[in-house]
Order: structure tokens, then C-alpha cells, then sequence
């Protein structure tokens, strides 16, 4: 029986009294591209930091790759450093330059000197040599770009991206999107919450719904 | 009769008045001295109250926010209680001494290092944490980042930690006793002058205190403007 990527078993996530995200059963098979969809305030991105491990759920349990989540900081600190990341919605860069920020993505695994693979990301994405500049110098977009890659180069095998296309320019969404079905095809399992789910249905293998509190599957032709 | 005594003052510190010049070389010494070790004891502690969820963690953080207004002349009291031939640290025979001003510098000035520096890294603290978890980091990674972020705040606590020992005259005059040439510093000898009717000497002394504490100030916002 082939391993799930993550397996999510009767699940609350709720915050205060009045907001509540219920899901009985939901897994995930591994190098699959996920979609979730939904409304603002749906709980996409609770939802999204439930599974990195940044959001301990109320009720119900979360395993990934087998590894059962939320049972201490330090079985927490292991799964997040062999399996998953996660991409924010505004992502925080640090003080420096884009290449520092990048680096940080190599630090946790040691292989700073795997440097090129992010340089030949970032050329990529991002027509302009924003490398040595300041993140106060960079866009909206290339600051979007920068935590993109800092996460792409982090070998875990699952990558969440939070609504990662609302800075990104159309050319910029195009190469991110071959980007994330390359490494899928590579056997890394990707998670995108976007309000923009015609354009990320072309790659999805599941879309998600979030509404009513709960999660709905998808077909990703019938978008 | 303040702009004679401006002018006086002035002629006092172009006259290289080795009196004068020893008190701002105590008081110059002093406050460094008391600063760094503050720095060192409270940063760590800033740190660890930013970082760390425990029971009575904001009461500690309300404490520490609270001495930053402690009286110069209680932390004097208590030194003087401490270091006096029947206190437990008497027979160090420290009392009278610039280093029983520094000791006591130093109790004035952690609470200022903690409370500042606490707020401004607990805020980065709240602002990077998912991140620094999302990138793996380990503990030593996350704080090096986490005062990097902070070190305009962590400044800021440097400057008002060095601000609140420069300036104080309490601890100073009670642990060091105001020994010409050993133990007078800017800010007691400002007092003494002043009550001997020296007010030129007093005006001079209060021009180059006011000086050093600006230049300290403008030096940490060029730091800050690179």
C-alpha cells in the first residue's frame, strides 16, 4: 500500500467561538498537486498551516507520512524539517539582501553551497538580477518570488504555497505553475490555496472546496 | 546670570580644569562599563521573556517595565545595604569605589535593557516565528535572526540603558561617596558645585553631560540610517 502524504481524520480547527472548519476524512497521496478553493474566510489558510504544523487543531488528528503531528515542539521540529514548508500568504523576508533570504531556505539541510539550483529558479521567474539587491528595494512581485524559491530549494517533500499568484504577474504565474508540476513530477507533493482556480486547475490533481465549514472535493476538469 | 555662567563654563572646559576632566573620564568609563554588563545580563533575559511562554512571564515583564523607574537613591540604599562593612558583600570593601558605582549602575540599568529590548523582540518575535519554523531553523538560527530583526529596538534599549546610567546621581553618590579625583563623577560633582555656589563649574559639567548623551544618540541613528 502506497504511503499517504498526509491523512487528516476528523479534524476542528476553530478560532475563538464563532469560526469553526470541520473535516471528518481528507488524504492526500504523494506527488500530487492539491488545490484549495473557497471564499475569503473559508479557512484556506488555517487549513494550510494546520498541516505545516503551525496551527495545533482543536480536535482530530493529522499524520504526514505516517508521522502523527502536534504531539511535541520537538517531534513537530523534525517533521517540519524532513517533510513540509510552507510559503505565507504575505511572506516575511528578512533583513538583507534576496540572496541572503534564498540561503536561508539551504540552511536547515546544511547544503549552502547548493546555491546554483536556486540561482537558475530565480533566473527563471524573474527576468531582473534582483540577487544582491536589498528586500527593500525589491516589488511586491519579487519579494513574492523570493520566499517562493526559498521554500522550492528546501528538500522536504511537501510544499505549501498560501495564495501564492496575488503579486505575481501573468508570465511570473505561468513559470511558477511548470515550476510546482515539474517537482510534483519529481515526486514532492504541492498544496495551493488560490482564489484563481481555473488557472491552477490545469495542473491540479484535486481541488478542494472550502465552505459551510467543511471541505469539498472537486473535479479538476469541471472547472 | 546663566549666560555668564555659559561663557564661564566655557573658558572652564577650554582651561583643561583637571578636576572637571576627571569626573567626565569616571563618568565616561562608568557608564560604559555598566552598559556592557547590563547589556549582557539583560539581553538574555529580554530574549528569553520574548521567546518563551511560561506561567509568570508577564509578571516578570510588568516588573522589569516598572524598575525602569526605580529611584537612583533606592538602588543606592539597597547597594549601600549590600556593600557596607555589615552587608554580605562588605568585606569586598567595594563600597566608595568606582566599582561599587558600576554595581550599581548596572541594577539601574538591566531593567531598562530587559524592558525595551523585550518589546521590540517579542513584536519580531510574533512577526517571524511561523517563518523561522516554515524554513527549519534551529533555535541558535531563529535568534540570531530574531536580534538581527530587533536590533534597531535592541539599540534603542542600548541608548536608554546607557541614557539612565550616564544621568543618574542617587547610586552614585551614595556607593561612590563623591571622592574627588576617585570616585566623582559628572553628575555628583554637578550636585556638589552646585551646592557650593560653583555654578560655572556646574553649567561646564551640564554642557558635557548633555553633549556625550547627544552624541551617543546622533552616533546609534547614523548606525541606523546605513
Amino acid at each position: 500500500m502506497v504511503q499517504k502524504a498526509i491523512e487528516l481524520k476528523n479534524l476542528t480547527l476553530s478560532y475563538g467561538k464563532n469560526w469553526k472548519l470541520s473535516i471528518a476524512s481528507m488524504d492526500i497521496a504523494p506527488s500530487s498537486i492539491v488545490v484549495l478553493s473557497g471564499e475569503n474566510g473559508a479557512g484556506k489558510s488555517t487549513l494550510l498551516r494546520s498541516i505545516a504544523l503551525l496551527f495545533k487543531p482543536k480536535t482530530g488528528q493529522i499524520t504526514v507520512f505516517g508521522k502523527t503531528a502536534y504531539l511535541s515542539e520537538k517531534s513537530d521540529r523534525l517533521i517540519r524539517k524532513q517533510f513540509v514548508t510552507m510559503v505565507h500568504q504575505s511572506p516575511y523576508l528578512f533583513r538583507g539582501t534576496a540572496k541572503d533570504n534564498i540561503m536561508l531556505g539551504l540552511k536547515s539541510s546544511g547544503k549552502i553551497k547548493d546555491y546554483s539550483k536556486a540561482k537558475s529558479l530565480l533566473r527563471l521567474i524573474e527576468k531582473e538580477d534582483i540577487e544582491n539587491k536589498s528586500i527593500e528595494q525589491l516589488s511586491g512581485g519579487q519579494k513574492q518570488k523570493v520566499a517562493l524559491i526559498r521554500a522550492l530549494i528546501m528538500p522536504v517533500k511537501i510544499l505549501i504555497f498560501d495564495e501564492p499568484f496575488e503579486s505575481l504577474d501573468a508570465d511570473s504565474r505561468t513559470v511558477f505553475l511548470k515550476i510546482c508540476k515539474k517537482i510534483s513530477d519529481s515526486g514532492r507533493t504541492v498544496l495551493i490555496s488560490s482564489h484563481r482556480t481555473q488557472e491552477v486547475a490545469k495542473i491540479a490533481d484535486v481541488i478542494y472546496n472550502l465552505s459551510d465549514g467543511t471541505v469539498f472535493p472537486k473535479n479538476p476538469g469541471k472547472i | 546670570m546663566f549666560l555668564s555662567s555659559f561663557k564661564n563654563a566655557i573658558g572652564l572646559i577650554l582651561s583643561g580644569d583637571t578636576a572637571t576632566y576627571q569626573a567626565i573620564a569616571l563618568s565616561i568609563k562608568v557608564g560604559f562599563i555598566a552598559t556592557v554588563i547590563a547589556a549582557i545580563i539583560g539581553l538574555p533575559i529580554a530574549l528569553m521573556l520574548s521567546t518563551k511562554r511560561f506561567r509568570g512571564r508577564a509578571l516578570l515583564v510588568t516588573i522589569f517595565n516598572a524598575f525602569m523607574g526605580l529611584p537612583s537613591v533606592v538602588v543606592g540604599l539597597l547597594g549601600y545595604g549590600l556593600l557596607s562593612h555589615r552587608g554580605i558583600l562588605g568585606m569586598l570593601n567595594l563600597l566608595f569605589t568606582p566599582y561599587a558605582i558600576i554595581m550599581g549602575d548596572i541594577m539601574l540599568g538591566i531593567p531598562t535593557m530587559v524592558a525595551i529590548a523585550e518589546s521590540s523582540l517579542s513584536d519580531y518575535h510574533d512577526k517571524i516565528n511561523e517563518t523561522v519554523k516554515t524554513l527549519s531553523l534551529s533555535k541558535l538560527d531563529g535568534n540570531i535572526l530574531l536580534i538581527k530583526e530587533s536590533i534597531y529596538g535592541i539599540m534603542g534599549a542600548l541608548s536608554a540603558c546607557f541614557g539612565r546610567i550616564f544621568e543618574e546621581v542617587g547610586a552614585a553618590m551614595m556607593l561612590g561617596g563623591n571622592i574627588m579625583g576617585i570616585t566623582r563623577t559628572m553628575t555628583t560633582a554637578i550636585a556638589l558645585e552646585t551646592t557650593k555656589g560653583e555654578f560655572d563649574r556646574g553649567v561646564a559639567l551640564g554642557m558635557i553631560l548633555l553633549s556625550i548623551s547627544i552624541s551617543v544618540n546622533i552616533a546609534l541613528q547614523w548606525f541606523k540610517k546605513r
